[in-house]
């Protein structure tokens, strides 16, 4: 039973009494337990717990315009409580950081940097801390891109984000399947068949070749998703890819601990 | 090529008109959200949201529940009906939606146009009603004088990215999409062009595939039962 990854106001458990089943749902909370009441004749079920997964904070940084409803609600579906930050206390409190994808390359990096998250973020990844970034978020780790002349990342992975080559659309917008390049915990549970949800105009390229978990092709091969150590990328929307969308999301969560 | 289920809302209830005559109205649904979490554990890849009410007189009553549909689901979601300023994008935009989808505001005022595209240039797409190849306006009550080719041609040229064909005299009638418009349509531009408006089969599905088409909404076939979303989806992926 995997209780606490389901969404806690809707949970109910089985109690076996008297040799049959009766339902029991979520009355209230204590630090520490959940309590059921049986739907049969009232008596209390506690459930104790040692820490409860969605106490996991996420901090999502806020680096300029852009929705982040979907990603935060994609969380929650997870079991994991986010809060969209540019605050140095929160980002170091939290468990995680999340970079998620918004505009250009260059903008990007220079509000990180004018707003200080750059360096913050830089020292919570070298004490070990999850970092999951999402589309230019991911771009992000990268030392180098090409978009609007050369700018620098933050260099945590080796490679130069180009713009997608080849005779297809750009922007490529769409649904394209991740294929597996080594084994990696971010892949459990996922379909043979995983597609995934892509809004870019560029691409990772040049990476070393133990970071790529995942491609897809899109006129070339398009890093799909990269890790190395706790930093991982995914170049797709996890949070606009459904069910396996959700799956990674899960998997990354299981990172955090 | 992505496949679209339309949800359709008016007063708040999923519905279908049929040849977006608004005094033929089908109800499918009191929840629109219900609708959009059946299409996404059926696995939609993409939902097309439309606010009947807003497109008929500009006023959007269904955007509460188009904000849910976007947020309750894990999918890019579009929308379209009565999008007629930036700040209506933006409202959207601002609460998850992926592509806003701008249809008589977008004839009648290029210069909104022409803004929405310089702040958002990979969130918009224009829906193109067409009836006899002439644009329709206003919810599909009038057919203006503007040729659809001509107008295709002169949205790329501001740099739009997507379009929606939607053939009016094709929509809800169940009667399979207009091929050969649609086909024109395609050599005429290198946007991504979305078909709307009789798809009917899983035939229609694969022909429309096998075109290179970006996308097809589908909308009364899923309703009323004569295609089911799975069967619809495997139709994309034999071919």
């Amino acid at each position: 039973m995997n209780l606490l990854s389901i969404k806690t106001k809707e949970a109910c458990l089985y109690v076996v009494k008297n040799k049959k089943a009766v339902m029991a749902r979520l009355l209230f909370r204590e630090k520490g337990a959940l309590f059921f009441m049986s739907d049969s004749d009232g008596s209390l079920y506690p459930v104790f717990y040692l820490k409860e997964r969605s106490e996991n904070m996420i901090s999502i940084i806020d680096y300029g315009a852009g929705n982040m409803k979907s990603l935060q609600l994609a969380l929650e579906k997870t079991g994991m409580n986010s809060q969209i930050t540019t605050d140095e206390a929160t980002i170091k409190k939290s468990d995680a950081i999340i970079l998620p994808g918004v505009g250009a390359f260059q903008d990007a990096m220079r509000v990180l940097k004018e707003q200080g998250l750059f360096s913050i973020i830089k020292q919570e990844v070298a004490k070990g801390k999850p970092l999951l970034g999402i589309c230019l978020g991911m771009q992000l780790f990268f030392e180098l891109s090409e978009e609007d002349g050369e700018t620098e990342g933050f260099g945590f992975l080796s490679g130069k984000v180009c713009k997608i080559s080849g005779d297809v659309k750009v922007p490529h917008m769409g649904w394209n399947n991740l294929i597996k390049h080594r084994n990696s915990p971010l892949c459990n549970n996922l379909p043979t068949d995983a597609f995934v949800y892509f809004v870019h105009s560029y691409a990772a390229g040049g990476l070393d070749a133990n970071t790529l978990v995942a491609s897809t092709i899109y006129g070339d091969t398009i890093p799909a998703i990269v890790q190395q150590n706790n930093i991982v990328g995914m170049q797709f929307h996890p949070e606009k890819s459904g069910s396996t969308g959700l799956e990674l999301l899960a998997n990354f969560r299981e990172m955090i601990r | 090529m992505i496949l679209f289920p339309a949800i359709d809302m008016k007063d708040g209830k999923c519905v279908r008109l049929t040849q977006g005559n608004y005094d033929q109205v089908n109800i499918y649904s009191d929840s629109p959200v219900t609708i959009a979490k059946k299409w996404e554990s059926q696995g939609a890849t993409y939902l097309h949201l439309v606010d009947l009410d807003g497109a008929k007189s500009g006023v959007s009553t269904n955007q509460r529940f188009i904000r849910e549909i976007a947020q309750e689901t894990s999918l890019p979601t579009q929308v379209g009906g009565g999008i007629r300023s930036i700040q209506v994008m933006e409202a959207y935009l601002s609460v998850g939606i992926d592509r806003v989808i701008l249809g008589t505001a977008a004839i009648k005022d290029q210069a909104f146009l022409q803004a929405a595209l310089s702040q958002y240039p990979h969130q918009v797409a224009v829906s193109i009603d067409a009836r006899n190849g002439y644009v329709a306006t206003d919810g599909w009550t009038k057919t203006s004088t503007v040729n659809a080719i001509e107008l295709v041609k002169e949205l790329e040229s501001m740099g739009l990215q997507t379009i929606i064909y939607t053939d009016i005299l094709k929509d809800g009638m169940l009667k399979g999409p207009n091929f050969q418009e649609l086909a024109r349509l395609q050599n005429a531009t290198s946007m991504q062009i979305i078909a709307s408006g009789g798809v009917t089969t899983s035939k229609d599905i694969t022909t429309l595939t096998k075109m290179g088409l970006y996308g097809a909404i589908i909308g009364k076939a899923l309703y009323d039962g004569s295609l089911t979303l799975p069967a619809s989806l495997e139709a994309v992926k034999t071919c």
